[in-house]
């Protein structure tokens, strides 16, 4: 069994940079970054012997000032030194961006990379904080830490949904109401309402384009959602449609993912880095040629 | 102000919450209350409106349990069953 991290800040890269693009910078890592910066402002404040609240409020105001002008020199330096700690727990690694198999992105010479986080060590965090506040019973003040971050940083929707928000909002604001440490850290804010506005726009766009209708919309006008309609080209004239998925896997798998086929009922998926894909050929118009292919778009259960 | 316990001292307590059972066996805490409420999961509770209890050592081997049995192909119905007798 993986070592689990005891440090906030740990946990909480682990949970945030799961999946952030790592190679080029993000309006969503430059939110996960500064949230990572207050983790280490509230380890050392609770490192400290138990402190008033107002105390804890004045240092906590205090330390959160340069977070919140935290420059991109300082969040690339912070982001190497979270990263190589979590690599070398094994706990963190670089795999290649399935975007950058597609078409455009591959002719033009674009590697994009992004982090995965160790799969058992992401579902230990995250379902030991997800039990905490959706069962009854006292919530400890590093679970609660922990959901300030994920507030402040907008990966709180990767964890809750809608109704469990509603029920989780509930218990923070009676728990706030209750004890002042909790509320003064509740009503403390580092977040910039423009970079949030930013990517939850995004977010958005992302959930609208799961919509049926208009995935098929997607694939004729690729450039709306990006990674959901991925174009993987190749040479193979008069082959079956097994040889071309074949086709496909090799293709990706020598560019380091991990693809697998799946069968559902009468259709085969094909699994690549643990999430579900629909493969159809195509052909596209590219530069003016024709070019013959397969197109790839995520399926949702 | 409670706080979080460390995995060792987790580990040495004969009492886990639901949570950190979770974090002990890596399962999904939708799966764990699940268990729970099929009584395939044994938990203890002092009084109605307190917080339920797992014994440690105990429950991470009936999930593994479960687990397995899952993996050799064994409905939910057919494990009841199974741990039953």
């Amino acid at each position: 069994m993986k070592k689990i991290m005891d440090s906030l800040s740990q946990q909480f890269a682990i949970l945030g940079l799961n999946g952030l693009d790592s190679t080029h910078p993000s309006t969503a890592k430059r939110a996960v970054l500064r949230a990572v910066a207050a983790a280490k402002l509230l380890e050392q404040l609770n490192e400290t012997q138990p402190m008033d609240s107002c105390v804890f409020a004045a240092r906590l105001e205090e330390g959160l000032l340069p977070i919140r002008t935290q420059r991109r020199r300082q969040a690339r330096i912070l982001e190497q030194d979270i990263v190589s700690d979590l690599k070398d727990c094994g706990a963190l690694e670089e795999v290649p961006d399935l975007l950058a198999c597609d078409i455009h992105y591959d002719t033009a010479g674009v590697s994009i990379f992004a982090y995965r986080s160790d799969p058992d060590l992401y579902l230990r965090i995250s379902e030991s904080l997800r039990a905490e506040i959706l069962e009854d019973g006292p919530i400890t003040w590093d679970s609660f830490c922990l959901l300030w971050l994920l507030r402040e940083s907008c990966c709180i929707h990767d964890l809750f949904s809608a109704e469990e928000q509603n029920r989780l909002n509930t218990r923070l604001i009676d728990l706030s109401t209750r004890d002042t440490m909790f509320q003064s850290l509740w009503h403390a804010q580092f977040h910039k309402s423009l970079e949030r506005l930013s990517i939850h726009i995004l977010r958005g766009k992302k959930n609208l384009f799961r919509n049926p209708y208009l995935e098929g919309v997607v694939l004729v006008f690729p450039f709306l959602e990006r990674r959901q309609a991925v174009f993987i080209d190749f040479v193979i004239l008069g082959t079956t449609v097994h040889s071309r998925r074949q086709a496909v896997i090799e293709y990706l798998t020598e560019r380091g993912h991990y693809v697998e086929e799946v069968r559902n009922n009468k259709e085969t998926l094909l699994k690549i880095d643990n999430t579900y894909y629909r493969i159809f050929p195509r052909t596209i118009r590219f530069n003016r040629i024709p070019v013959q292919g397969a197109n790839l778009t995520p399926v949702y259960w | 102000m409670s706080r979080q316990r460390t995995m060792e001292k987790i580990l040495s307590s004969e009492y886990v919450s639901i949570g950190e059972l979770a974090r002990l066996t890596g399962c999904r805490y939708s799966t764990l209350k699940f268990y729970t409420e099929e009584g395939m999961l044994p938990f203890e509770q002092a009084e109605e409106n307190l917080t339920r209890r797992y014994r440690r050592e105990e429950s991470v081997m009936r999930t593994a349990q479960i687990r397995s049995l899952r993996e050799a192909g064994r409905s939910i119905p057919e494990i009841k069953e199974i741990l039953k007798e």
